[in-house]
């Protein structure tokens, strides 16, 4: 948990800093009459503040021998899981204005429930028609939720 | 007398057929999500948000609490059929309920939880229908000052009662904060938009919320195969006996009362005023060893207290504005898309939500009542669906209720980030519920910061000089103190506990 407290620390920081020097590129008026920059930049100063503090407890406290390590991932599989969950998501995103939502849908949900899911082909391929096909008209048809227009339309 | 006649007014609003109908999905839907692990009531209420874009605010808020108080009840038959609790709240019912449901004790176990809700909901709202207007009354004699005393002892109470440490609840606020900056200010400044015209209006509610409690939560749910076990055995006998009754009478009474003290205190009320409930309860038991081994006293008052906090939570949104947990966070952002600014004036200039809404709880708590007696069948079933099926629907309902919003893809790639982060912030010990409520309060707190500022020609002692609003932060800063004062002691504690280990050896 340490090293973890002091990466965020350090990432808290920086964003604190990045805040705190576009702030002062804002009219900051007077206390009498404050702009747009002085409460970022009164937010900013506070953040860094606590970031600091975040980071230096990181090195005031020493691990006990007997601490259990927590690891960051449950289980070894975990990371590929998580990035791909991840990598699905933004292939979704991609997806959606290139081949329409229909057919990007059905690719998406296909994706999750075979390689995630864990799910055998017929299977996967059986869900992701039907949850493709009710999604079409639930929202497109029935809803009339206007989803990303493409070239290729379902 | 008045009350009375306003609640009346309420329940014509309330019983119009699209009202009822709502009340009745909200309630489903509650109830559902509820019992399925892994979605949260905030996720939901956030997945919902666009559906209810044509609805009137009244119709949409009547749903959208029918979701939060639904998920209550749900909660518990997840705790008692699987040891597993649905909602965070229902936690502590898992060590009885679940005890009970081995004994062939499922039926009253879930009768009684249903029952304590239904008391403790409607004891609930009644309080909350009482206590409301005057509050609100109180609160529109407050100033600037005072708006924004009340806006960071909100803060800081939630950020104490967050889990984990107060200096991240407090750097999750700030981040909150410089979130909510983005867009235009109130003096027509364009900040941290980056030259994009999608941020001038501020970055959408809706894609941060879906990323931050959506996508996290089904990205920390995949990092392990989540695998359940129903408890097969036929339920039967859902009424509680004379016994249990006589049992859980006073636990259903006093968790009714803490729960709603809770639930108007800021922070993660519902899990705590059932913990709250449980402990005292056991203290207050002449048999405190039948605790954890199937009493039904444990099932009763924790199950009630959640319940009831529910309706306490509205009291802080709809008299001040101010939400004390994520999804009251949710709801207020419900209102702001609606066009109606919850606070001191809601009852005065939208009395027909106020009430439409509080009579709607009465009969969503009856409605309740029926989903979960008669209809548990139904619940068994659906906890039988497997995570599989489930997550890609929730991704799926994410990502079209982002997109949906504004018909943007820009909001998408913010729904995705935000999913990442809220990810990583509970990798690393940080909460998003600050997050969340810094983000939503921050337009009302710079302007009340900077309104301030402008009375008092620029001295900030103008916080600390008037009477409300010196003792709203001199109560802020009781909290921190106090947080300080308990984390030295626990310190010293442990340093004492390690002094007397390495002695003996």
């Amino acid at each position: 948990m340490k090293n973890r407290d002091r990466i965020s620390g350090i990432i808290l920081f920086l964003l604190g800093l990045g805040v705190c020097w576009k702030s002062l590129t804002y009219p900051l008026g007077s206390l009498r009459r404050p702009g747009g920059g002085l409460f970022p930049l009164i937010a900013s100063i506070f953040l860094m503040g606590l970031s600091a503090i975040i980071t230096t407890q990181t090195f005031l406290t020493k691990d006990s021998e007997k601490a259990v390590q927590t690891t960051f991932f449950l289980e070894k599989e975990a990371p590929q899981r998580i990035l791909f969950g991840f990598a699905a998501l933004l292939g979704y995103r991609y997806l959606l204005p290139v081949i329409g939502f229909g057919p990007a849908t059905c690719f998406f949900i296909f994706i999750l429930s075979k390689f995630l899911g864990k799910y055998g082909w017929k299977a996967s391929i059986f869900f992701s028609l039907i949850t493709a096909v009710a999604a079409y008209y639930l929202f497109e048809v029935w809803l009339k939720i206007p989803m990303s227009p493409t070239v290729i339309r379902f | 007398m008045e009350v009375f006649q306003n609640i009346l007014v309420g329940f014509a609003i309330a019983i119009t057929p699209i009202n009822l109908g709502l009340c009745l999905l909200g309630c489903f839907v509650g109830t559902l999500i509820g019992v399925l692990p892994g979605i949260g009531p905030a996720a939901t209420i956030a997945l919902l948000l666009p559906v209810t874009f044509a609805l009137p605010t009244t119709t949409a808020i009547i749903m959208l609490s029918g979701i939060f108080y639904g998920a209550m009840y749900g909660g518990s038959t997840t705790a008692i059929l699987v040891n597993i609790p649905g909602e965070a709240a229902a936690a502590i019912t898992c060590l009885d309920g679940y005890q009970m449901a081995r004994q062939g004790r499922a039926g009253p176990a879930l009768g009684i939880s249903a029952f304590g809700s239904f008391i403790a909901g409607t004891v609930g709202v009644f309080l909350l229908m009482l206590i409301a207007p005057p509050v609100a009354e109180l609160a529109l004699k407050f100033g600037p000052p005072e708006i924004f005393a009340v806006m960071v002892l909100g803060l800081t109470i939630l950020s104490n009662l967050s889990s984990g440490s107060l200096i991240k609840a407090f750097a999750a606020a700030i981040v909150g904060l410089f979130i909510g900056m983005v867009g235009i200010d109130i003096s027509g400044v364009f900040r941290f938009t980056f030259g994009l015209p999608d941020f001038y209006d501020g970055i959408g509610l809706v894609p941060v919320l879906m990323g931050l409690f959506g996508i996290a939560e089904v990205m920390l749910n995949l990092e392990q195969v989540i695998t359940r076990q129903v408890f097969t055995t036929k339920i039967k006998g859902l009424f509680p006996n004379r016994e249990d009754w006589k049992n859980s009478a006073l636990p259903i009474a006093r968790g009714s009362l803490i729960g709603f003290l809770m639930g108007v205190i800021p922070g993660p009320s519902n899990t705590l005023s059932s913990f709250i409930s449980y402990a005292m309860e056991k203290r207050f038991s002449k048999h405190p060893e039948r605790f954890g081994q199937g009493a039904i006293e444990g099932v009763a008052g924790p199950e009630s207290a959640n319940n009831s906090a529910c309706a306490g939570n509205f009291i802080p949104v709809l008299t001040l504005g101010i939400p004390t947990s994520a999804v009251m966070a949710v709801i207020v952002g419900a209102f702001i898309i609606h066009g109606v600014t919850p606070g001191p004036l809601l009852i005065k200039n939208n009395p027909d939500i106020f009430w439409g809404t509080i009579a709607s709880m009465y009969i969503g708590n009856i409605m309740l009542l029926i989903l979960n007696l008669p209809l548990i069948g139904i619940w068994v079933r659906v906890l039988k669906v497997p995570y599989g099926i489930l997550f890609p629907l929730i991704l799926l309902f994410c990502f079209v209720g982002a997109y949906a919003n504004n018909n943007s893809l820009t909001e998408l790639n913010v729904m995705v980030f935000f999913g990442l982060v809220g990810y990583l912030m509970k990798k690393t010990g940080f909460e998003p519920a600050p997050l969340v409520m810094a983000y939503i309060l921050c337009p009302f707190l710079e302007e009340a910061f900077r309104q301030s500022l402008i009375k008092s020609q620029g001295d900030f002692s103008i916080f600390f000089q008037r009477p409300i609003s010196a003792t709203i932060l001199s109560l802020a800063f009781l909290f921190i103190i106090l947080n300080i004062f308990v984390g030295v002691k626990q310190q010293r504690k442990k340093l004492l506990a390690k002094i007397k280990e390495e002695d003996r050896g």
